[in-house]
């Protein structure tokens, strides 16, 4: 009886039915969607889901303690224009490269140190002080360049948003580096169980000699370099530094983290749910957009869908006590 | 186990709740150095005119945060609210019937975030990150991606008229406002039940306070004062375009949080408190104005004062580390 | 009205198999008569109240309320019947007034939902100068110290109209004074008709105050006598009078160097001045009523709360700023009172919470979890200690027996291969057979050269497996007894020695 109550409650669980879900839609996309099954429109849709991807698995550490991260669009925006600048100042085309990208990382992970600083040692909730760290950064941004984008990246750069490695375009690449990375860190490592240790409860976790702080500042600096990673990539493909980068992204970043099993309450969570999570929410606005169905009903769609994904999270708690 | 955060020092109280009054004193004082017109009655009447719209939704917001929740869906509450109103009154609705869509707009979004929250036990940041989306997208479905001109005759009357020729009509929305939030949230079972709730939410329950239902409606007061902010400074602007209020929600939490609403719960006021939060912050943005800062600035010192706003929330009030 | 104000009839009551209440009879008898109730931690008193409260539904028995059949199905049931219970834990909101205090559900005076404070102050201050106390009902409740916010707890009861009035342990965080004025109450209100449950640890004052006394021990009720005709040493008889005919897995052992010793050490009011040491080979128990300090104690040596003064040596080293990360990597392990909060990930699988505290330890390349380590050590534990799950993979603690999951917090600690063992309540809502087991398992660590402290408020498991025991009462330790001179009274004595 137990037996038969967990099997069904792991086929319900987060990953699994994301994953269904995807198949059945991307499926029924590629049969009835026009343009879908477009082998350009395919690539665009595999390269877009490459900077989702990197930013929600970021944004998926965050979310294992239960907080939140609206800064990462901030960090995009300022890391893309003060690397471009970086870039442009440094002569050398491959030293420019070099210092450009290493700035741009230094910036996500310093924002996300001041994030963890602010929620471990100021005590603020994360989600009001990356509120103001995103307000604060992505104003910084805008006015040092007053709105402007910063050109003239060294050649080399491209390579890293518009390069191929054996055929593969570098941003999936990079991607897929970081999924197995990531996915390694968080469900392999002695740092992953502290992190779904104290996601799932403090007192316990604490007790049984884990760092608790510690442990939440290294979350908000995963988010932060990964969203500067993401950041790099975006930036080389645009060939620009643009202090707006990824504005309108937040919704999509949270989406891929709830839609891919994620708890928002904290404690548990998947990387590779994420990963779907992400491709799924690209093929959503792909195909719809090809439907001709206007953006911001997309947006309201992928709004409800987080309301329903969170509420199957609520009834699955509440059937577990 | 009572969950209350037990204040030992009583002089934070007294230089907090004095703090804000000296903090204000002492930008107006400030300003009136900067301009002279600043303390003449045409400029207190501006003032308030400003932050009417903000002053109304601040006041809403109380009631959820006063209870243990939060709402950062109102921005789009209030685009919706005008873009409905704007639409209606463009067909030839009176001005009654626009405070009613007003305020039935702001009243359906919150009855949504209310179900969300208080039935189905929905994380209330989530909700209302999704309810800014979806409530913004069937603004837009409704209406259309244009700019819709308010400036027709209940748009018109809502901005020029002046009562007695001096009162202009949304200070007159805004007192009322803040006068009957005020009064619900510290002379009504209600409300009090509501400060209950947020101290100690079990402890409510076992008292024997509804506190689903409770909260329910605080979350369709806090949606209902949004809309009719909607509709006031839908009117002020005149063109309500596509991006009208996004982001907005982040200026009213500010002020609240300022006016000395917790974020943890049980404590705030929406008069004087949430308001003296939005004049706060409203003195901020026209100092702005008046050192004639580039238009940028204004969200970095946005952030800035959200910052140090909840710093101290967070010194006086303590929640879990998430 | 000869019947009896209140009265439980052969009520019994069990939890997952084991019977808490056994038959009890009690009796409430005239109105104004207070009953006082004691007996040790775990006796039945709690649950009693609760089922008297609405809480806990009985398995059998009834409970007449003035001759009537009374079934509360909840507390707001139990409220309406006019039966009040001022818990230790008070049920006041900080944040707001007095007046508002006891008016949140229905306030005198009140129109449509609107409150009007004078209708309100003024009943708050009648309310007030009932239980005695003259003060502004516009007063917040957190200014107020706690004797007072404990008479605000109490003018609500009153205001509820209770005809009947329970008090739990009302005077552990009372000042002498603060304690006066609640027996003047007390008796005023006897004087006045009402009824009054008074269960404390304070005997003196029990035998004082009640007219009547009823001693539950073990579930069931021993006795209930007239308070005049009552000795303090007939009380604790009656308390502790039980047959010590269970076999104890006793082993004499030879205890070696100290391991732990702690010296004046001081908490936050939750205890003073307590100094001990724990040498190798040795169970040493704590024993102790509820509130005399003891997990307090031990939550400030493990560094979880703060220790206001005294120091803490660990084999001999001086130990500064303990922390729980600290104490594990030093061989120190802390098995809490409370499982499912702090001691259990309750959603996390057997297998994860067993390796909880020794991640550390399995961490090999870049911090990589060593697999099939985990995998050995877990299945290691759960035969060691015959944890029963179904995958150790798969199963949640959760769905574990009570049994169980002690044995698997248990199991996580015994994977750090502590020399030292603070164990708090080990063998709390565990069935006898577990519980045999885990003393067993407590012996053989001893014999191995650990040093245990074993608190627990069961007398028995303490008498059948202690070397010696100490006694902490009201925050103090009250003494200490050797194996040779083990004795129930004895230790009952101490153990109220220091409560007033």
């Amino acid at each position: 009886m137990v037996a038969k109550r967990l099997s069904l409650g792991r086929l319900l669980s987060g990953e699994r039915l994301t994953l269904i879900f995807f198949l059945v839609y991307f499926l029924f996309s590629m049969l009835l969607v026009g343009k879908f099954s477009n082998p350009v429109n395919l690539t665009n849709i595999l390269v877009q889901s490459a900077d989702l991807i990197i930013l929600s698995c970021g944004m998926t550490f965050v979310f294992m303690n239960g907080g939140i991260d609206f800064s990462v669009t901030a960090i995009l925006g300022l890391e893309s224009v003060l690397g471009a600048r970086v870039m442009t100042l440094v002569g050398d085309p491959l030293l420019s490269v070099f210092s450009g990208v290493a700035f741009m990382l230094f910036i996500g992970l310093a924002i996300g140190c001041i994030n963890g600083l602010t929620v471990t040692m100021l005590k603020m909730p994360s989600f009001i002080a990356t509120m103001a760290t995103q307000l604060i950064f992505s104003g910084l941004a805008l006015w040092y360049t007053q709105s402007a984008t910063i050109g003239g990246l060294p050649r080399p750069f491209s390579y890293i948003g518009r390069g191929r490695l054996i055929g593969v375009p570098m941003p999936i690449v990079i991607t897929l580096a970081v999924v197995l990375a990531t996915a390694f860190i968080l469900h392999r490592t002695v740092l992953g169980r502290y992190i779904f240790a104290v996601g799932t409860n403090h007192r316990t976790a604490r007790i049984s000699g884990i760092p608790i702080k510690r442990t939440i500042f290294k979350l908000f600096l995963f988010s932060g370099g990964l969203s500067a990673l993401s950041g790099v990539i975006m930036t080389s493909r645009s060939g620009a530094g643009m202090p707006a980068m990824g504005k309108t992204m937040l919704m999509d970043i949270v989406g891929a983290v709830v839609i891919g099993g994620t708890s928002v309450t904290g404690g548990s969570g998947s990387i590779f749910g994420t990963a779907i999570g992400a491709v799924l929410i690209i093929v959503l606005n792909n195909s719809l957009n090809l439907l001709g169905v206007d953006w911001f009903v997309i947006n309201a769609l992928k709004g409800a869908m987080i309301v329903l994904v969170a509420l199957l999270g609520v009834l699955r708690d509440a059937g577990r006590r | 186990m009572n969950a209350a955060r037990i204040e030992s020092d009583s002089i934070y109280d007294v230089f907090y709740k004095y703090g804000l009054f000296v903090t204000f004193a002492a930008l107006a004082v400030l300003f009136s150095l900067l301009n002279h017109n600043f303390f003449s009655g045409a400029n207190a009447i501006n003032l308030l005119q400003q932050t009417a719209s903000t002053g109304i939704a601040a006041a809403g917001l109380v009631f959820v945060m006063v209870a243990g929740g939060i709402d950062i869906s109102m921005g789009s509450t209030i685009f919706f609210s005008s873009v409905i109103v704007t639409t209606l009154t463009n067909g030839g609705v009176g001005i009654a019937g626009a405070i009613g869509a007003a305020l039935l707009c702001g009243i359906a979004v919150g009855c949504l975030n209310g179900f969300l929250v208080s039935i189905l036990r929905i994380v209330p940041l989530i909700v209302t990150l999704a309810t800014l989306y979806i409530v913004r997208g069937v603004a837009l479905a409704l209406t259309g991606v244009q700019s819709l001109s308010f400036f027709n005759k209940v748009g018109d009357a809502v901005a020029y008229t002046r009562i007695g020729g001096a009162i202009p009509i949304v200070v007159l929305i805004l007192v009322l406002t803040l006068c009957i939030a005020q009064f619900v949230l510290s002379r009504t079972l209600f409300g009090r039940q509501l400060y209950a709730i947020g101290n100690n939410a079990n402890g409510a329950r076992i008292t024997g306070i509804k506190v689903r239902r409770n909260t329910f409606l605080a979350y369709v007061i806090s949606g209902g004062m949004a809309g009719l902010a909607g509709m006031v400074s839908g009117a002020q602007v005149g063109v309500i375009t596509p991006t009208f209020a996004d982001g907005q929600e982040f200026i009213i939490i500010t002020s609240a949080i300022l006016g000395g609403v917790s974020l943890f719960g049980g404590k705030g006021k929406a008069f004087p408190g949430a308001f003296l939060g939005v004049l706060i912050v409203m003195c901020i943005e026209n100092g702005l104005v008046m050192a004639g800062a580039d238009k940028y600035l204004y969200t970095i010192v946005r952030g800035l004062v959200i910052f140090v706003a909840v710093m101290i929330d967070c010194m006086r009030n303590k929640g879990e580390l998430r | 009205m000869n019947e009896p104000v209140l009265e439980l009839k052969r009520i019994s009551k069990s939890f997952s198999g084991v019977e808490v209440l056994k038959d009890i009879s009690v009796a409430l008898r005239g109105e104004g008569s207070i009953l006082g109730l004691v007996g040790e931690n775990g006796a039945g008193k709690s649950t009693m109240m609760n089922i008297l409260g609405g809480v806990l539904q009985r398995d059998r028995g009834e409970i007449l309320l003035g001759g009537a059949p009374y079934n509360p199905r909840s507390a707001m049931d139990a409220d309406e019947a006019g039966i009040a219970f001022i818990h230790q834990e008070l049920n006041l909101f900080s944040n707001m007034t007095i007046a508002e205090n006891l008016f949140l559900s229905d306030a005198p005076g009140s129109k449509w939902g609107v409150l009007s404070y004078r209708a309100m102050n003024a009943a708050a201050r009648r309310a007030m100068q009932y239980v005695g106390i003259d003060i502004s009902p516009s007063t917040l409740v957190d200014t107020l110290p706690m004797g007072m916010r404990q008479m605000v707890e109490i003018a609500k009861a009153l205001s509820r109209k209770a005809r009947i009035i329970v008090f739990d342990e009302p005077t552990t965080s009372l000042c002498t004074e603060e304690k006066e004025q609640l027996f003047t109450i007390i008796r005023d209100f006897s004087a006045k008709g009402i009824s009054m449950i008074y269960i404390s640890h304070a005997l003196d004052d029990v035998l004082a105050l009640c007219g009547e006394v009823a001693v539950l021990r073990d579930g069931s009720i021993i006795g209930q006598l007239p308070a005049e005709k009552a000795t303090k040493a007939d009380i604790v008889s009656m308390m502790v009078g039980r047959k010590l005919d269970q076999l104890f897995p006793y082993v004499p052992k030879h205890p070696g160097e100290v391991l732990l010793r702690v010296d004046s050490l001081c908490g936050q009011k939750a205890f003073r001045d307590i100094s001990f040491s724990l040498r190798a080979g040795e169970i040493v128990g704590l024993f102790g009523l509820m509130g005399a300090g003891r997990s307090e104690l031990a939550n400030a040596i493990y560094g979880i709360d703060r220790i206001e003064s005294g120091r803490i040596f660990l084999l001999g080293e001086s130990v500064r700023n303990p922390a729980p990360e600290w104490w594990i990597g030093k061989g120190v392990a802390y098995i809490t009172e409370n499982r499912r909060e702090e001691g259990l990930l309750m959603p996390k699988t057997v297998k994860e919470n067993l390796v909880l505290a020794n991640l550390r330890a399995l961490g090999g390349n870049l911090g990589a979890i060593d697999a099939p380590r985990e995998e050995k050590d877990s299945a290691a534990i759960i035969d060691r200690l015959s944890i029963k799950t179904f995958d150790k993979s798969r199963q949640s603690a959760q769905s574990l027996s009570g049994g169980n999951q002690q044995k698997v917090v248990i199991g996580k600690w015994l994977l750090t291969n502590p020399r030292v063992f603070l164990a708090d309540e080990p063998t709390r809502g565990v069935d006898v057979g577990a519980k045999f087991e885990i003393y067993s398992h407590l012996n053989a660590l001893a014999e191995d050269g650990s040093a245990i402290l074993f608190i627990s408020s069961e007398m028995e498991e303490l008498i059948g497996v202690c070397d010696r025991i100490l006694v902490m009462s009201n925050g103090s330790l009250a003494g200490e007894l050797d194996r040779e001179r083990f004795d129930q009274k004895e230790l009952l004595n101490l153990a109220i020695s220091r409560c007033y």
